[in-house]
């Protein structure tokens, strides 16, 4: 067993190292897909987040709020049921045709990205707020201003945020496998190889995989938190007397 | 002459707990006022009221003889604590006059100019982080003055200063006060307000118990709230 367990790490390593054709076909859609997912999702998610860590004051604010939070949880197998539900040929937006492909799946990380950046957006500048708010009104701020300032001044703890969300949709195989389908050059990435892989006992593959997989996450929790050290550096002081 | 500040029946509540009751003034002229009382009193509440930051549940506030629907560019305040940006005083000032549209040209000569103010010159690329209270308290200052007011409101301008910083607020104060802007400030030290002040309000659990000037405020004191006050701030 544990030959076994070294002949395929010693294979997987080979398949990194020689840059198998598969292995970065897989790699780069995966990475083309969370990208672009974060790339849709990143404006529009902060934008929300810092509207309701600023405007704190009208009437549906605590719903939106707990709408959030309560979509940082979702099951991502039943976002990809649901878009599978929308996208299929019985579904209200079949003419699409987008059922088994990348787009699909950018769209299943959409909706379980969006709520992660937006609420720690939220976390952050609602933070920021309740330490530089008042000041900021004093000095006589319109909350637009007020808005830009708080990300600016909160902008380390974002990428934080940011990174979260990437992390997540690197993570992520059950929407993807639900409206993606794991098809062969087409829509399989990393997470759904590595899925397919093990269970046809091609160990080689799925522990390569597995290993760009752990690797991209060790970069993102390192880059985290080189982000917080800064941050706490450039905020080691209190921000008034 | 035309009133600098009025305020006619103001009273403030929140959740149903009354802090200001039935607040009414009338200030004229320059000069230095104070706003004194003891920790709860509504003080802090009724600069930012005057200030535009909160609006009374009702009464009015009358600046320069025109009613106040908010925040004027002539009335500044400066909190008990002030903040910033993490950034240098510089940067900080810059920002202020970037929320006030001021031209990019101008804005060096016009931060200068108030640094030189507060006594602060030395201290303009460094980051705020790295000055003291006292400084900080100065930098606020500077920050108010870039909107050249004609009124400035200072929240317990001096509170947690030590000495030596304390007497440079106070003589800030006092150079602000003699260029002919009003200032009001809240304070809880009488010896304060004999030194700096015209004017005295003295505000007890939201209502206003006294106001006079300065001289007479402390020549006559016959209400028991300003007698125990004063007292037991002389104790100190």
């Amino acid at each position: 067993m544990t030959n076994d367990l070294s002949e395929a790490l010693r294979t997987a390593f080979e398949l990194v190292v020689s840059l198998d054709p598969d292995l970065v076909e897989i790699v780069l859609l995966s990475l083309q897909t969370n990208l672009t997912a974060m790339v849709v999702v990143f404006v529009p998610a902060i934008l929300t987040g810092a509207f309701l860590g600023v405007w704190r004051h009208f009437r549906t604010h605590g719903f939106w709020v707990s709408l959030l939070n309560a979509l940082m949880g979702l099951p991502p197998v039943v976002v990809g049921l649901f878009i599978y539900l929308l996208l299929s040929k019985s579904g209200p937006l079949a003419f699409l045709e987008l059922l088994y492909t990348p787009t699909a799946m950018v769209i299943a990380q959409i909706v379980l990205i969006f709520p992660i950046v937006a609420s720690l957006t939220y976390q952050t500048v609602s933070d920021c707020y309740d330490t530089l708010g008042k000041q900021l009104h004093a000095l006589g701020c319109s909350r637009g201003r007020m808005m830009r300032t708080l990300l600016y001044e909160a902008r380390f703890s974002l990428v934080t945020a940011v990174i979260a969300g990437l992390g997540r949709a690197l993570a992520e195989v059950g929407a993807v496998l639900v409206v993606g389908g794991n098809i062969y050059h087409l829509t399989r990435v990393m997470t759904t190889a590595i899925t397919l892989e093990t269970s046809k006992g091609n160990l080689e593959l799925a522990l390569a995989l597995g290993l760009i997989l752990i690797v991209l996450s060790f970069f993102m929790s390192f880059m985290a938190q080189l982000v917080r050290r800064r941050n706490r550096h450039a905020h080691a002081h209190p921000y008034g007397v | 002459m035309n009133a600098v500040l009025r305020m006619d029946n103001v009273c403030y509540s929140v959740r149903g707990r009354v802090l200001l009751e039935n607040i009414s003034y009338t200030g004229e002229g320059s000069g230095c006022v104070a706003l004194l009382g003891p920790n709860g009193a509504g003080k802090s509440v009724l600069l930012e009221i005057c200030h535009g930051l909160i609006r009374p549940t009702s009464g009015s506030i009358s600046w320069f003889g025109e009613k106040a629907g908010g925040m004027r560019d002539d009335v500044v305040m400066t909190l008990q604590k002030p903040m910033f940006l993490a950034r240098s005083v510089t940067a900080n000032l810059n920002y202020m006059l970037d929320v006030q549209a001021c031209p990019r040209p101008a804005r060096a000569a016009r931060i200068a100019e108030v640094l030189r103010e507060v006594n602060l010159e030395h201290k303009a690329e460094d980051e705020v982080s790295n000055l003291s209270g006292g400084e900080q308290q100065c930098l606020s200052i500077a920050r108010a003055l870039l909107s050249e007011p004609r009124a400035i409101l200072l929240d317990e301008p001096t509170a947690q200063l030590d000495m030596a910083s304390t007497e440079n607020i106070e003589r800030i104060i006092n150079r602000l006060k003699n260029s002919g802007i009003k200032i009001i400030f809240t304070t809880h030290s009488p010896a304060q307000v004999r030194r700096l002040c015209d004017e005295v309000i003295f505000i007890d659990k939201g209502r206003l118990i006294t106001c006079a000037p300065c001289e007479d405020f402390f020549k006559h004191i016959s209400h028991p709230a300003v007698n125990a006050f004063v007292c037991s701030q002389s104790l100190f």
